[in-house]
């Protein structure tokens, strides 16, 4: 498929973990940031320190980025297992450059042969000589590989050099000028070899007359700081891949907000400690992966059973048992809607972009306070850990809802914790502040929050805990929860609806089939759970072909539908580790149309 | 307002035997409230699950009746949250010393300033007999009919080795020595962890209360046992103790040993900002400005 916007750029550069591929992908994207334009970068690395396939995708543009995900323009491999992997499936208009040393390779032989057969061009580059010659050693070959990507595309040289001394700032001078001269061999190389390639040259954006606000998060820091945002103060954790991030940065910041950031023995204890603290009338989450989410299960339902506002961010990593650590999956959402015994109550909500990570642990701590339950926010690895600008502007207005709580001075006769106003608030008396107390109990209980066995008393508490969201979907406006694409009332061809990050990468797979003048009805959810049933049944009531693309193995979101909306959708999964890329997602949606309309 | 005893108590009814020696604790406990005068609004008591966790809800003050061996992590989040606050944790000794025992090797280590009773029967009563990790080796309880195949823990020399700055060691029999303890655990700056032996009368036969009483024997008091020495309060944790279900040996209470260092709480406000107003929000993501 074509790059979504003639003026999209995205480049790969990928080898072994340690090679400096995750170094070399923060410069370009840095770099070409603050030539104006808009950037991200997707990493995938191994769960090792060293060794194992690493990758970096750069994505330039000149407008804002729907998918930080795609099939590459450019692609730069450093290693034999890198390039066998990568050009196992590329699209006839890429360029491929390849370690020369790795070209010797048998196998590798035989795949170039395929390449050039498919009319693929492919150069054979001596990065590892040309950084022996200039810098006395190969270790700087991806700095290399940077300068010859830069001149390929446009990346400005001075820029360049700025971002490589501000990232090497704690280094010696010496390790920043061998890294100059690393870059600039690379450059001359490319200048000698590769000037012919000018069609991937990037045209300049037109200087800005507004001074450039904007910021470079990845999904985990934007969630960190849409916790800050969100008046959290109490943080917990256990360190643990892919989610290990939110912490560091929530240990730095939460003790200068007069809060902090505790790392608990498991977690276990981790959401122990925020249960603590959140009846102590803290805003508090904590942030882990699969494992650590089956490890919370019976805390998350004693959240519920209890009533108490608690975050729970899930960076989702390829399960089951330890899996793929570091690898992409959306397989937590039935452990996130359904997990732990007892039918206890939740929010799922899930952000399917790096600025959305930050709105969306507004919500998450809004729902939280506003709802008295666990919230489980769900990111991914990929989301987690790719970076992109993002403008100060989209920080600003995210307010933020406040528990009720039980006043100083107010009564303290007939309190009862769990007795609904009619605007459904609960008043919840807070150890310090409130004049009188009570026990929170996971034993089941009644209004006044003392044990009740009656069939009527449980009754009505399960009622009461599960009935509280029933207006969840008409509290929040629209674009909150979910976006809907469906203009008019046209004829549609396929309804396609998609959650979490592969959400975005499918907008500009949708936007593709449109050019294509394919009629595409599209749902993207952030309220998982519960389901957004009036705006799902809205969608499918469009058309007969529901498709739900989501990178599982058994398309959990899909089976939530046929669960609790009238859509009988068809399952789109992928649940190989990798992301989704546009140009898959295109190729599977138009399996369900009728072969006419795309031959 | 003075608060009397009974104001510490919730109006529900409790739901253990007629006789059992938790009764002890939770006089005890409304008394120790009492003489500091701390209204019940501004105490939090948080407890397991299992027959003395049932504490919480039989008190007025702020509780957490939580999960079965999770008492102390919610303790830590409240003690972090508010350290205004005082945190009581009770449970027995199923509960913090088998399900929950990670949990109070690090609550302990890490010393936050929590007062933390274990109601000692030896045994799981609520599930009707079971042998605990106290339970003497041989006890016969329904999941070990040919008897517990292994030694029981010594929770005084487990809690002196976790590093936990107060390690007591009571009797529910005696109201007196009760109080005391548990006064001197509430006052103490630190992990403050007693063990209270508290006998189960409908399960373990054997003991009562009265047949234990002519037992207990004071090392403070009696033997001159200065609770500074950590050598020797390690050593009369390991060297006194005594199975309490047979035989006629002295069972050594007290204050085996105590220490003075930093709470967990004043090295988080070391660190934090105290400052009013907070800096703006902005000035963090500046941070990551291009």
């Amino acid at each position: 498929m074509a790059p979504s916007h003639p003026h999209t750029l995205r480049c790969k550069i990928s080898g072994e973990a340690g090679d400096g591929i995750m170094t070399a992908g923060e410069l370009m994207m840095r770099t070409a940031a603050r030539q104006g334009f808009e950037t991200s970068v997707a990493k995938s690395f191994p769960s090792n320190i060293r060794g194992g396939y690493a990758q970096s995708l750069i994505t330039i543009s000149d407008a804002p980025i729907i998918s930080p995900l795609g099939e590459c323009a450019i692609l730069f491999t450093l290693s034999s297992d890198a390039f066998l992997l990568d050009t196992a499936d590329l699209q006839p208009d890429t360029l491929v450059l390849a370690e020369a040393t790795l070209l010797t390779d048998p196998e590798c032989l035989k795949r170039e042969q395929q390449l050039l057969d498919n009319g693929i061009t492919v150069y054979s580059v001596p990065v590892k000589q040309l950084a022996r010659e200039t810098a006395g050693s190969c270790t700087l070959r991806s700095t290399v590989a940077t300068g010859i990507v830069a001149m390929l595309t446009g990346i400005s040289k001075k820029l360049l050099g700025s971002s490589l001394t501000e990232r090497f700032s704690s280094k010696s001078s010496d390790v920043i000028e061998l890294n100059r001269m690393a870059l600039e061999s690379g450059l001359l190389w490319a200048h000698q070899h590769l000037s012919d390639s000018s069609q991937f040259r990037l045209a300049a954006v037109p200087p800005q007359t507004q001074p450039d606000n904007r910021l470079i998060l990845d999904g985990n820091l934007a969630m960190a700081l849409g916790a800050l945002q969100a008046g959290c103060t109490f943080y917990a954790s256990y360190p643990i891949t892919p989610a290990t991030p939110i912490g560091n940065t929530l240990a730095r910041e939460l003790p200068d907000r007069g809060g902090f950031a505790y790392q608990a023995e498991d977690e276990i204890a981790a959401l122990g400690t925020v249960i603590g603290a959140s009846f102590c009338g803290a805003r508090a989450m904590t942030a882990t992966s699969g494992p650590g989410l089956s490890l919370m299960q019976e805390f998350i339902g004693y959240a519920s059973m209890v009533e108490l506002p608690v975050v729970i961010v899930d960076v989702q990593r390829a399960g089951p048992s330890t899996g793929m650590p570091t690898k992409h999956s959306q397989d937590d959402l039935h452990a996130a809607i359904f997990g732990g015994h007892g039918e206890g109550q939740r929010i799922v909500i899930a952000p399917q972009s790096v600025e959305e990570c930050f709105g969306a642990t507004v919500t998450a701590f809004n729902c939280a306070e506003r709802y008295q339950c666990p919230v489980i926010l769900l990111s991914d690895s990929t989301l987690g850990m790719t970076g992109t600008t993002i403008a100060r502007t989209a920080l600003e207005n995210h307010p933020v809802v406040n528990r009720s709580i039980l006043p100083d001075g107010a009564a303290a006769t007939d309190y009862r914790r769990y007795r609904q106003e009619p605007s459904g608030e609960m008043l919840m008396a807070i150890p310090g502040v409130s004049p009188v107390a009570y026990r929170a109990t996971g034993v089941e209980h009644g209004e006044d929050s003392t044990p009740v066995t009656t069939p009527a008393g449980r009754t009505a508490r399960m009622r009461q805990r599960h009935g509280k969201t029933a207006s969840i979907e008409q509290e929040f406006p629209e674009p909150v929860f979910h976006d809907d694409e469906q203009s008019g009332d046209e004829a549609i061809d396929i309804a396609v609806c998609s959650w979490g990050l592969t959400a975005s990468v499918c907008r500009e797979a949708v936007a593709s089939l449109r050019r294509q003048g394919i009629r595409v009805c599209a749902i993207y959810p952030r309220l998982l759970f519960p389901v957004c049933t009036a705006a799902i049944n809205r969608w499918a009531r469009r058309c007969a072909t529901q498709v739900v693309i989501e990178a599982n193995h058994t398309g959990q979101y899909g089976l939530l539908l046929r669960m609790f909306t009238d859509a009988r959708p068809f399952s789109v999964t992928q649940a190989s580790g990798e992301p989704f890329l546009p140009g898959v997602i295109e190729r599977r949606l138009k399996e369900f149309l009728p072969a006419k309309e795309h031959s | 307002m003075i608060w009397k005893p009974q104001d510490y108590r919730s109006s529900i009814k409790p739901t253990w035997c007629k006789g059992c020696s938790y009764y002890g604790v939770l006089s005890a406990l409304t008394e120790v409230f009492a003489a500091r005068q701390i209204a019940p609004h501004r105490l939090n008591v948080i407890s397991g699950i299992g027959c003395s966790s049932r504490m919480t809800l039989l008190l007025g003050t702020f509780g957490l009746h939580t999960l079965h061996g999770r008492a102390l992590p919610v303790a830590i989040g409240s003690r972090i949250a508010n350290p205004d606050i005082p945190v009581v944790v009770v449970a027995g000794d199923g509960d913090f010393f088998s399900i929950g025992i990670g949990h109070f090797v690090h609550a302990a280590r890490k010393n936050f300033n929590m007062t933390v009773l274990c109601l000692d029967n030896r045994m799981y009563a609520m599930t009707k007999n079971q042998a605990s990790p106290t339970s003497s080796a041989g006890y016969r309880g329904t999941l070990t009919p040919f008897g517990k195949l292994s030694v029981p823990l010594n929770v005084l020399e487990f809690g002196i080795a976790c590093d936990a700055t107060f390690v007591a060691r009571t009797f529910a029999g005696s109201q007196k020595h009760l109080q005391e303890t548990i006064s001197s655990a509430f006052d103490h700056n630190g992990f403050s962890f007693v063990e209270i032996i508290a006998p189960c009368r409908t399960f373990d036969r054997d003991v009562s209360l009265a047949s234990l009483l002519p037992r207990i024997v004071d090392i403070n008091r009696e033997y001159g046992h200065d609770p500074a020495d950590k050598e020797r309060a390690l050593a009369a944790a390991v060297a006194t103790y005594e199975d309490t279900s047979s035989g006629d040996a002295a069972i050594p209470v007290g204050i085996f040993w105590k220490s003075g260092t930093a709470t967990f709480e004043e090295r988080i406000a070391s660190v934090q900002n105290h400052r009013h107003p907070l800096p703006p929000i902005g000035s963090v993501f500046e941070k990551y400005s291009l």
